[in-house]
């Protein structure tokens, strides 16, 4: 069975692209899986890809290569609708309702066609009107699977597969460092300012523990301005992107996620892959998924303005060793459930149950 | 193979002390070797055979006797002249007993970690005693800085240790000192920025660089002031201190490309 998954970009760092390309790899192994990504803005992709699976492209925006037509949404548009309608594949499996609509008008008949999706689409107009033509529709939550149906009510079967972890020992947190660390792309709506405020009352009352920060991106200048101003100099690092997220939240105790409206939360996912509870708040959907409070984390309800809650809620786990402990082993457990194979083995009774 | 380190860590003797969780016993004439990552010198090991068969198996090699250079070594498992990477599931150290080990003297300083594809590595660095940078204020006109002192081989009590903290500006000469408190192996510092600036009348036009260091009383060298005793590399980078204003003159601590403290003035 031949494969293609479609990404708006694989190179990126991403939770999504991380999901996407895991599950890729997971289907390697028995089919043969091709990763397109609508852009490619560089030479290799952030997160590893199996060796089986073959990347692709659509328009390839890395710096110096010449194009034929002109830069911009027709040329990108054009050249998808090239791609999609010469596609020789069983299976398309598409992420981000843009592509998923395009996929539904273009791509051959005989192809399954899947969208992927994790939250609610912005512009719904055309996905009502296009999806019904898709075979089905894979939420990543149960949540979303119920908005889901009742969004395309009538439409194409909504179905809820988990997201995909990567296989292999995972790192395990020997839980005797003093760090809380966070990790994902610096920008708004990850509110890492939150996390910064609520540290500075953890910092306050346990001065040992530190805050490290993995990532990059527009937030940087703001979030290092706001440390300053609350003299937390001493104790967040901003660490920067790493290609083995794992690897350094094993160094942390307690993994902590202010996210406002993550849909994904797959660095909450890993942080639980390498046993460190997690701390995150109520509001956001990819935590509230996974996190029970007392089993694998914690869950803060949200109030606005008011990080007590949040700081408190660290500050119970920090003194706490025999809890985190605990949790730890229930964060493993949960962790389990999204091993790769597992997840793929569901998908390809999915799609069996399609074609 | 299917061996997994599940527990790695550089006891303070210096010896490896390594968990293994095997699938099947480790055979008659297996070796550990370590290979190091630029010059590809290796050095093995011959482990005992097990007495039992076990899913778990417990190794302690000794690293003097085995004359590691300084740099990273790449750990191995050879049986019958196939070899394979050994995998780790380990951070390989936790951060208080990298303080912990710091505390007696040493000349070389070994550390276990897992690289970031996963599998078990050794840093072998030199360990000339040095004190390690933990916080730093600028509080009422002054620079601050505490930390504790690492590979010097004083006790860690409540003795108190004369010492002084001193700044050096190397492209001048200028030479400011102040004193400094040591309990055990922890100090406190402080100096006047007022104090700086004066001290090099010539710097405050221009910009300049002053290199702290702390002199201990019982430790025969001056201390440069670090930070190295963690995980963290290119604290440049990642940690970023802010800066005061005294008289129109900008005073920034940061660290050099390896880890050790440098007070900016001026630029």
């Amino acid at each position: 069975m031949k494969v293609s998954l479609v990404l708006a970009s694989a190179y990126a760092m991403r939770g999504d692209v991380r999901a996407m390309l895991n599950l890729a790899t997971a289907l390697s192994e028995r089919h043969d899986v091709e990763v397109i990504s609508v852009r490619r803005q560089k030479e290799k992709p952030f997160f590893p890809v199996g060796p089986n699976v073959v990347m692709r492209s659509v328009v390839d925006a890395r710096p110096g290569v010449r194009h034929l037509l002109p830069r911009g949404q027709v040329r990108t548009e054009v050249a998808l609708w090239r791609v999609l309608r010469n596609l020789k594949s069983d299976v398309l499996i598409t992420t981000r309702p843009g592509i998923g609509v395009q996929a539904a008008r273009h791509a051959p008949r005989e192809t399954v066609k899947i969208a992927r999706e994790w939250g609610r689409p912005v512009v719904p107009g055309p996905v009502k009107r296009f999806y019904p033509r898709l075979s089905a529709v894979v939420t990543a939550t149960e949540s979303a699977q119920e908005e889901w149906a009742k969004l395309l009510d009538g439409g194409p079967v909504v179905h809820s597969v988990l997201d995909a972890l990567p296989g292999g020992p995972w790192p395990r947190s020997r839980m005797d460092n003093r760090i809380v660390a966070a990790g994902g792309r610096w920008v708004p709506v990850k509110a890492y300012d939150r996390l910064i405020r609520a540290f500075a009352l953890v910092a306050d009352k346990r001065p040992d523990w530190r805050l490290r920060l993995y990532g990059g991106g527009p937030e940087e200048r703001r979030l290092r301005a706001l440390v300053r101003d609350l003299d937390l100099h001493n104790h967040v690092y901003f660490m920067g992107t790493t290609p083995d997220l794992a690897g350094e939240f094993a160094k942390a105790s307690i993994v902590a996620n202010t996210s406002r409206s993550e849909d994904l939360g797959m660095t909450v996912l890993e942080a639980m892959g390498c046993g460190v509870p997690v701390v995150a708040f109520e509001g956001a959907r990819g935590p509230r998924e996974f996190v029970a409070t007392g089993y694998n984390g914690v869950l803060v309800p949200e109030a606005d303005a008011d990080l007590q809650l949040f700081a408190a809620a660290l500050l119970a786990l920090i003194d706490d060793e025999r809890r985190r402990r605990s949790l730890a082993a229930g964060a493993r457990d949960t962790a389990v459930r999204h091993s790769a194979d597992e997840v793929a083995e569901q998908w390809e009774k999915l799609i069996a149950g399609l074609r | 193979m299917g061996v997994v380190v599940t527990d790695a860590e550089v006891t303070l003797a210096d010896v490896l002390s390594l968990r293994l969780a095997i699938g099947e016993p480790l055979a008659e004439g297996t070796e550990l070797v370590l290979r190091h990552r630029t010059t590809g010198v290796e050095r093995d090991v011959l482990l005992g055979s097990p007495g039992a068969r076990a899913r778990e198996a417990t190794l302690a090699i000794s690293l003097a006797p085995l004359e590691l250079a300084t740099g990273r070594w790449d750990a191995y498992l050879r049986r019958d002249g196939r070899r394979g990477r050994l995998r780790s599931v380990d951070p390989g150290f936790s951060l208080d007993h990298l303080d912990a080990y710091a505390l007696c003297k040493r000349t070389l300083a070994y550390r276990a970690y897992r690289t970031r594809n996963g599998y078990l590595a050794l840093k072998v660095s030199d360990a000339e005693p040095v004190a390690e940078v933990r916080a730093i204020w600028f509080r009422e006109g002054r620079f601050e800085v505490t930390g504790l002192l690492a590979y010097t081989g004083l006790e860690d009590d409540d003795t108190r240790h004369e010492a002084v903290l001193t700044l050096d500006r190397r492209q001048t000469g200028a030479h400011l000192s102040a004193t400094a408190t040591v309990q055990g192996v922890r100090y406190h510092a402080a100096v006047s920025l007022v104090d700086v600036l004066a001290a090099d009348p010539e710097g405050a036009s221009g910009s300049g660089t002053w290199e702290p260091a702390l002199e201990v009383e019982g430790v025969p060298t001056a201390l440069r002031l670090g930070a190295r005793l963690d995980d963290v590399d290119g604290k440049r980078r990642r940690l970023h201190y802010p800066s005061a204003k005294v008289d129109g003159v900008l005073v920034k601590p940061c660290y050099t490309a390896d880890d050790e403290l440098r007070i900016e003035v001026g630029g």
